[in-house]
């Protein structure tokens, strides 16, 4: 899949997947993943680091994974302390609607035997 | 703008065809949808497609002259539209403004997709790329697992249980066994639902719409031409909606904003109001969305759609018949083609030739692309407004 094991879009988007950087606005909104418009309009946006605490609002265990994935694997839609809801796999099995996780650096993706390893954030259960 | 007719219709059989490429198929809607019509080739003015990822599929993009070249409908304007798996009605509501307008009197719109060429697990990451590919798509999550997402809120913020979702699959299942386009045509029980393998937890493999080949096709009219014809179905009004492209990024999980915008739009310019409408399509590529689907349309309150299906109300002898030859769950899924196949099976309703005939004046189609990131509702009368 080069979309997903392409070198330079690896590059572009390793400070917010190995850090949980995203973008905040002076109007108070922040925004995991990141943006370059603020709802208010604004375009003149700061980065800003999560704290990588959060709560599971939803989750899916997959079973039928896609191509170079193999499940079954937790994601869920995790509710970020700072507010904005960010999508994520989860490691661990006692998964419910309510838990507390927070977030590590975790391997991803590996692109077959030669190719290249993604890296980002993954969320383990607290 | 003017009134626009639909004066013809057709499509291929729903399933594998290991036997036709996506020109063969789209050239066989088409040409049935303009022996329906019982119109010359020369008379076409324009053509739009629309198809999910040809590219991918088929390793086809431009698909727009390859359609216009295959039907041999010579130098006219031919585009491809692309909605994800609202592709199709997103080529069709462009044909009636593009007729409605009065640019064209005569357009072809088709919708297809080959998605057997491929196998099962590069079909599931083609789909997932109708989520957001940095944040949702490269992790693993599929298409089945965001509908799952939405599922599992529903349940939990609604009480909504696994035996009302598999209702919908049921349902479904019952309405396409008289349909001879249908990919399936068994009946299924709940029980079977709930035993059936796991895909993307809750949903289970019956939860969801299949992999499907196919293409389907209707011809446009304006008022004028059209009143010539036998048996014209009127385009009362089209709406069209979008929302961001991830689901983590919606202020609701349970509720579609790109569909409540799409069907606001759409029943303003059909001046009528969701009561009026006696004939559903919606969109069931999982049990769940025709869940959400009926609540967002308002045929329910939010959080009782659930027990709207159980109850029996969307039964072609309940409150509001939906998906009446089988939807995409039994009826089948070639994604850019769903589109113009829920609109065939509406316009077939209006003349009275469905495989399960019912009685209504007017009837509604909602087909969804992505997790939600556009909607598109059109509307369809015998008579026109």
């Amino acid at each position: 899949m080069p979309h997903r094991s392409s070198v330079p879009a690896s590059w572009r988007l390793q400070e917010n997947r190995y850090s949980l950087v995203g973008t905040t606005c002076e109007c108070g909104e922040c925004h995991m993943p990141g943006r370059r418009v603020c709802e208010c309009g604004n375009e003149k946006l700061e980065s800003l680091e999560f704290c990588g605490l959060g709560e599971i609002v939803s989750y899916t265990t997959i079973h039928v994974a896609p191509a170079g994935f193999s499940g079954p694997y937790h994601i869920a839609l995790i509710r970020l302390e700072e507010g904005p809801v960010v999508t994520g796999i989860v490691t661990g099995d006692d998964i419910s609607v309510g838990k507390k996780v927070k977030s590590v650096f975790r391997r991803l993706y590996t692109d077959g035997q030669e190719g290249l390893i993604t890296y980002g954030f993954k969320f383990e259960l607290m | 703008m003017r009134n626009v007719a639909v004066v013809g219709v057709g499509q291929t059989k729903f399933g594998e065809h290991w036997s036709m490429s996506l020109r063969d198929m789209l050239t066989e809607a088409g040409n049935a949808a303009i022996a329906d019509a019982g119109i010359e080739r020369s008379s076409i003015e324009s053509l739009f497609v629309g198809s999910m990822s040809p590219g991918r599929y088929s390793g086809q993009e431009h698909i727009g002259p390859l359609a216009a070249d295959a039907l041999r409908l010579g130098n006219i304007p031919a585009t491809r539209f692309e909605g994800a798996c609202a592709s199709g009605s997103l080529a069709l509501r462009t044909a009636y403004i593009d007729i409605a307008s009065g640019r064209h009197d005569t357009a072809i719109v088709l919708g297809g997709e080959k998605m057997t060429d491929v196998n099962g697990s590069e079909a599931i990451t083609t789909l997932a790329a109708a989520g957001d590919q940095e944040w949702e798509a490269s992790i693993g999550l599929t298409f089945a697992g965001l509908y799952a997402l939405m599922a599992r809120k529903h349940m939990h913020d609604y009480g909504t249980t696994l035996e009302q979702m598999a209702a919908v699959s049921v349902n479904n299942h019952k309405n396409g066994i008289n349909n001879p386009n249908a990919q399936f045509r068994s009946p299924i029980t709940v029980e079977q639902v709930l035993a059936s393998s796991m895909v993307a937890d809750p949903l289970r493999l019956l939860d969801c719409s299949p992999i499907t080949d196919g293409s389907a096709a209707m011809i446009l009219m304006s008022e004028e031409r059209a009143k010539a014809l036998d048996n014209p179905v009127w385009i009362l009004g089209s709406g069209q909606g979008s929302d961001t492209l991830a689901l983590h990024d919606r202020m609701s999980y349970t509720e579609m904003m790109a569909t409540k915008a799409a069907a606001k739009e759409a029943l303003a310019e059909a001046g009528i109001s969701i009561g009026d409408v006696g004939a559903l399509e919606v969109h069931d590529c999982f049990s769940i969305n025709q869940i959400i689907a009926l609540e967002d349309l308002g045929f329910c309150k939010k959080g009782e759609g659930g027990k709207f299906v159980e109850d029996g109300k969307i039964a072609l002898n309940g409150e509001i018949p939906v998906n009446t030859t089988g939807g995409l769950k039994a009826g089948g899924h070639p994604v850019g083609a769903t589109g113009v196949r829920q609109a065939i099976d509406i316009v077939k309703q209006l003349r009275g030739d469905s495989v399960n005939q019912i009685n209504t004046e007017k009837g509604m189609t909602l087909n969804i692309g992505g997790s939600g990131a556009t909607a598109v509702v059109n509307i369809f009368g015998k008579e026109m407004e």
